[in-house]
């Protein structure tokens, strides 16, 4: 085999966790009850043009999500760097580095150097970097050949979608409605679900695609960090660790939350007196502290024991996965208590009373009754949290306290780049680029989960 | 006549939902004088509270529209009136009292505070004061110099709805609309309001408009009756001639479908079906799905509002354009088919099923940081009853006296502090969760909300099955889907309702289904917690005949809960009255409502109001509200309200006096003889 895939932790979990989304998906998709809200969410605009840009974020994470061992050239052997699809497809990215800092677009170094010509004579100058811009002759030229890929960029960016937008009209338009009638039905925005937005943004998205990949090849689009790392390269690369801190933390606090909540709700008496004081002794400890001696005490084990990672990588991701657990074990009361004070409410509805009269038992009233009736809960504080939890990485990875120091992360870029804000000319593209990625995704999944609470929310339905 | 005070002319409201333009109000049109009383009356839906809404401009936007129409207030048309200036005529000219007092009041002001914002302007602070003060007492609130500093949380809900009316009698309005005041109040104390309004009415002059579902409340109070059926107004008369002869066949299904003591034995005369959605254009009569005396015409033309000097009618039966040889000739009101529900006799039980003894349920109030029980809240204190088998007992009594707690305590849904449920022989108060799950099939709960007793996330077939799933009945998948379908078809449902949500079903509808989910364990007894007081008349009426010709087919049991006396008239064969967690009077059914010996008895049956009205009934008024549960007055609980109580009943509670094998009372009146003799 030319390659051996590497199962780490996370992976697993995003799979079973895209798995159970799709499950989901399917099992709501034949329930009118489910499907009733969520297609309320599919007919406003805003949070569909937001639900593009978040998938385009999933497509970049789960790629990212996807490891293997390649083998070493005329070797029986697997090299010891694990590689996902992403770094793959990137790595025209990944390989070319530079020795240190440059600006985006730069064709030259950010710091001078001494340079030994052949002539003997020895200056001290910006020298040419090794790979943003090698194909210019001339440095000069830089800005006619950045105008000249722009528009190949936007020329081809515009011709798929032009394309798409055909064969989607084609696909979409009524049996026997003429193409053309179709089309200017799509752009007056006359159809069910907002379809002229999202092929909008969609447009907006194959275009930032566009040029990246024309560009990117050539310059160092977002520039190279202290190592001479392509920055792009690193920003994509924190999307997973920024998607995988937002959903698996969900998905460690979630059994917590629901179970715990809903059995202190609907047991009442000693049941919920423990569980009560549980959260309430638990969300009165400082989150911070918690997690830094968590991650703290990690780092000694993992010092203490480096035979138990196989791989960098490995070890990057036992972090990763031990900082989704503590946030989630220091994130659920919240959703516990709110559970609780519904099922309480719940608790004394005429057909849980009426299961009870028939006979059924507490779990199964709590499976067929009570879980269903608080999922809209459940989904609110997912979707809100998310976000928060984002952020919440990036802080904690600048405090120190974060992801794995090796591994890419907002966080980690911000976090490195905090010094050299200082330094004149200012190196501010590291921080700028971070910033741009967490804002996108933030934003974008602050206005769906807008749109998904106005759904669901019963209080604020009509 | 009079000019009229309030003119309203071909008022349309619509509103535009994704589903469509709902036409809530669609064309009405009455007067109001000074003085009179309008009683708006309709079931729910049929836009009689969009209609009020909208004389105000206060129909919620953007959804709702007013259409076309015209308000005359004097010479002044409402609804061209800005926004700005509708102020001046809300709360001052144009006054409203809604029908849920808890929530019609800000809890963080005080009373007093509320009412002098609907002061009109320029009184001084003294004189406010005053004035509110004054106000107050008018609407019999005592001793009304502390209740101004109170909070709504302080006052009971009677209270609530009389500060209400002083609110909206600050500024002396010319018109008042209530939206069923009482609706939300128990009967004694819906007697008490009905008669503050007629009083103030007297005093003031001012013209009421009263929206209300209650044939009753109409009898009690209106001048003239107007009968909205699906946004329209289908009939208009003065109250004597509406009552004695309703012209509309929707209006005279009403009166045929309530229940009462002349109809025991008899199904009841329902109409089919519900109110139609008024998100359609409709073609031909409103009403004429639901009509027994529709013929083709009425399916395609509309009929045209026929007047007569003072009253109306939309029916083409009374055009006198439209040949009557068409028409049906005037159907003799078809009697009531008697045969298949015959008159069960009103004699004593036989075979008991399940017996009460000495029931009490009490709840502890927690206090302070360790939760010490301070006290109890007697709920259920000390009742005893039996339910025979076949038989149908009415528990009867207001909000908050325990009744429902009863219900709950026989199911074992809230285990009994103390006393013992027997049922069948077998003591349920003694048996573990565990083995209480298989009897639990044997007697069975209908509950009075029809939106909160059905899983809105499971579909109905799963919602029948659940119980025999629970059971262990039923055997394999399908024998337990054919059950179900049978099921359905017995109450009265498609058998295709299974694949289908509650959500999808009317009111009446999901009653039916709670039915049929109590019968899929073949229960032997069912508590119903007030089944029909969430319904619409029309459709209280269908399930009353459902649940009588369920008894007679499979001899359930029936405890039925209730404040409803007409049905308990209608349906029971004994009725126990309680009050504050104990049985004051209990008997066979004409016993009690014909010779009601307890005081709280004859108060309540007189409190109802009654459509035969002029048969020159004496009222007796209570005063006061319940008191609170957790703290009894001491001696006979009922002695503060009590006409006729002596010092005897202020020291001991009452032992029961018996009047005959069956029916007995807890009152001091009676007791002089009996306590000594009829004791064993």
């Amino acid at each position: 085999m030319p390659f051996q895939p590497v199962f780490l932790v996370t992976d697993v979990l995003i799979y079973v966790l895209l798995t159970a989304a799709i499950a989901f998906g399917v099992y709501a998709s034949r329930r009118e009850h489910l499907r009733a809200p969520w297609r309320q969410v599919a007919r406003r605009p805003l949070a569909m043009a937001a639900m593009v840009i978040l998938s385009a974020y999933v497509f970049i994470g789960l790629l990212d999500s996807v490891h293997f061992r390649e083998r070493l050239p005329d070797q029986d052997q697997y090299s010891s760097e694990v590689l996902s699809l992403l770094d793959k497809i990137a790595t025209p990215l990944r390989t070319r580095v530079e020795k240190t800092y440059s600006a985006p677009f730069a064709v030259h170094g950010f710091t001078k150097e001494t340079v030994e010509h052949p002539d003997g004579s020895i200056t001290r100058e910006y020298p040419r970097l090794l790979y943003g811009g090698a194909h210019l002759e001339d440095p000069r030229d830089r800005t006619a050949d950045i105008v000249k890929r722009g528009a190949v960029a936007t020329l081809e960016g515009g011709i798929v979608w032009v394309f798409l937008v055909g064969a989607f009209v084609l696909l979409w338009r009524r049996p026997g409605e003429q193409f053309m009638h179709a089309l200017r039905r799509l752009a007056r925005g006359d159809s069910d679900l907002p379809w002229r937005t999202i092929l909008v943004t969609i447009g907006a998205l194959i275009l930032v695609g566009s040029y990246s990949v024309n560009m990117a090849l050539h310059y160092h689009i977002l520039g190279t960090d202290q190592v001479g790392q392509d920055v792009f390269y690193k920003s994509l690369k924190s999307i997973r660790t920024g998607l995988v801190i937002g959903t698996l933390t969900t998905l460690v606090m979630l059994p917590f939350a629901l179970v715990l909540g809903v059995m202190a709700g609907y047991f009442r008496g000693w049941v919920d007196d423990v569980i009560q004081y549980t959260y309430t002794t638990l969300s009165s400890i400082p989150g911070v502290l918690l997690i830094a001696a968590a991650i703290l005490s990690l780092q000694v084990y993992m010092a203490n024991h480096p035979e138990s990672f196989e791989t960098v990588v490995a070890r990057a991701d036992t972090r990763l996965l031990f900082l989704t657990i503590i946030l989630g074990v220091t994130s659920w009361t919240s959703l516990c208590r709110l559970l609780r004070g519904e099922t309480l409410k719940l608790r004394e509805v005429d057909y849980i009373q009426a299961a009870r009269a028939l006979g059924v038992g507490n779990v199964r009233i709590m499976m067929r009754h009570l879980f269903p009736n608080v999922m809209h809960i459940v989904l609110i504080t997912v979707v809100l949290d998310f976000s928060g939890l984002v952020l919440a990485e990036a802080v904690l990875s600048y405090v120190g306290i974060g992801v794995d120091p090796s591994m890419d992360s907002w966080g980690n870029m911000i976090n490195s780049a905090r010094l050299e804000m200082a330094r004149e000319p200012m190196v501010w593209w590291s921080l700028a680029a971070a910033f741009v990625f967490m804002f996108g995704l933030v934003l974008a999944a602050n206005l769906f989960s807008d749109a998904v609470r106005d759904a669901f929310d019963p209080r604020l339905r009509k | 006549m009079t000019k009229a005070l309030l003119k309203v002319e071909g008022l349309k409201t619509w509103f535009d939902t994704p589903e469509g333009t709902v036409r809530a109000v669609d064309g009405i049109s009455f007067e109001l004088r000074r003085g009179e009383t309008l009683a708006l009356l309709g079931e729910s839906g049929c836009g009689k509270s969009i209609s009020a809404l909208s004389l105000l401009q206060l129909v919620p936007e953007p959804a709702g529209r007013i259409v076309a129409g015209r308000v005359m207030l004097g010479d002044q048309d409402v609804l061209a009136i800005p926004e700005r200036d509708m102020r001046k005529i809300r709360g001052r000219r144009i006054a409203v009292i809604f029908q849920e007092p808890q929530t019609s009041l800000n809890p963080v002001l005080t009373i007093g505070t509320q009412i002098r914002e609907a002061l009109p302007e320029g009184f001084s602070d003294r004189r406010a004061r005053e004035r509110v003060v004054a106000l107050l007492t008018s609407v019999g609130i005592a001793d009304a110099e502390r209740r101004y500093h109170e909070y709504p949380h302080q006052l009971s809900g009677g209270m609530k709805q009389r500060a209400m009316i002083a609110m909206a009698l600050a500024s002396e309005p010319d018109i008042l609309i209530a939206d069923e005041p009482t609706t939300a109040l128990d009967v004694t104390i819906q007697a008490q309001i009905l008669r503050l309004l007629k009083e103030l009415q007297q005093k003031t002059g001012m013209a009421v408009l009263l929206i209300t579902h209650d044939l009753g409340v109409v009898a009690e109070m209106a001048d003239h009756v107007a009968v909205m059926y699906a946004g329209q107004i289908v009939e208009s008369a003065p109250r004597k001639t509406f009552f004695a002869e309703p012209r509309h066949p929707y209006a005279r299904k009403l009166f045929r479908s309530l229940p009462s003591r002349f109809k025991r034995g008899q199904a009841l005369d329902a109409i089919p079906g519900s109110v139609p959605s008024l998100a359609q254009a409709f073609h031909g009569c409103r009403f004429a799905e639901r009509c027994d005396q529709a013929w083709d015409l009425c399916r395609q033309k509309a009929p045209r509002w026929i007047n007569k000097t003072e009253s109306g009618v939309r029916c083409h039966l009374y055009d006198p354009d439209i040949p009557t040889t068409e028409a049906v000739a005037e159907a003799p009101s078809a009697p009531p088919s008697t045969k298949d529900a015959p008159p069960s006799p009103a004699g004593p039980a036989n075979e008991v099923l399940l017996r009460m003894t000495d029931l009490k349920v009490h709840f502890p109030i927690h206090k302070g940081v360790f939760r010490r029980v301070v006290g109890h809240v007697k709920a259920v204190d000390g009742v005893s009853l039996e339910i025979g088998k076949g038989r149908t007992l009415a528990l009867v009594g207001e909000s908050g006296c325990g009744k429902t707690t009863v219900g709950k305590g026989i199911l074992q849904l809230i285990r009994p502090t103390a006393g013992s449920v027997t049922f069948d022989g077998e003591e349920l108060t003694a048996l573990s969760e565990r083995a209480l799950r298989p009897m639990r099939r044997r007697f069975q709960v209908i509950f009075q909300d029809p939106y909160a007793s059905l899983n809105p996330r499971m579909l109905v077939g799963d919602i029948l099955e659940e119980g025999m799933r629970a059971q262990d009945l039923g055997g394999h998948p399908q024998d337990r889907a054919a059950r179900t379908e049978a099921l359905l078809r017995h109450v009265g449902l498609p058998a295709e309702a299974r694949n289908r949500y509650p959500h999808e079903f009317s009111g009446g509808q999901r009653q039916r289904i709670s039915i049929a989910r109590a019968l899929a364990v073949d229960p032997q007894l069912i508590v119903c917690d007030e089944p029909t007081s969430a319904l619409d008349v029309s459709v209280q009426a269908q399930i009353l005949n459902l649940l009588k010709q369920l008894q007679d087919e499979l001899g359930l049991s029936y405890l039925f809960i209730t404040h409803n006396l007409s049905v308990v008239e209608y349906l029971a064969h004994e009725v126990a009255v309680m009050y504050l967690g104990r049985i004051v009077e209990k008997g066979l059914v004409h016993e009690v409502l014909e010779s009601p010996k307890h005081p709280y008895t004859q108060a309540l049956l007189s409190a109802v109001p009654r459509i035969d009205t002029d048969t020159g009934r004496k009222v007796i008024r209570l005063e006061g509200d319940i008191p609170s549960p957790s703290n009894p007055p001491a001696g006979c609980h009922f002695h503060p309200r009590c006409p006729e109580a002596t010092a005897a009943c202020r020291e001991s509670y009452p032992g029961p006096s018996r009047f005959s094998a069956t029916h007995e009372t807890c009152c001091h009146l009676y007791a002089t003889g009996a306590n000594t003799g009829k004791r064993d």
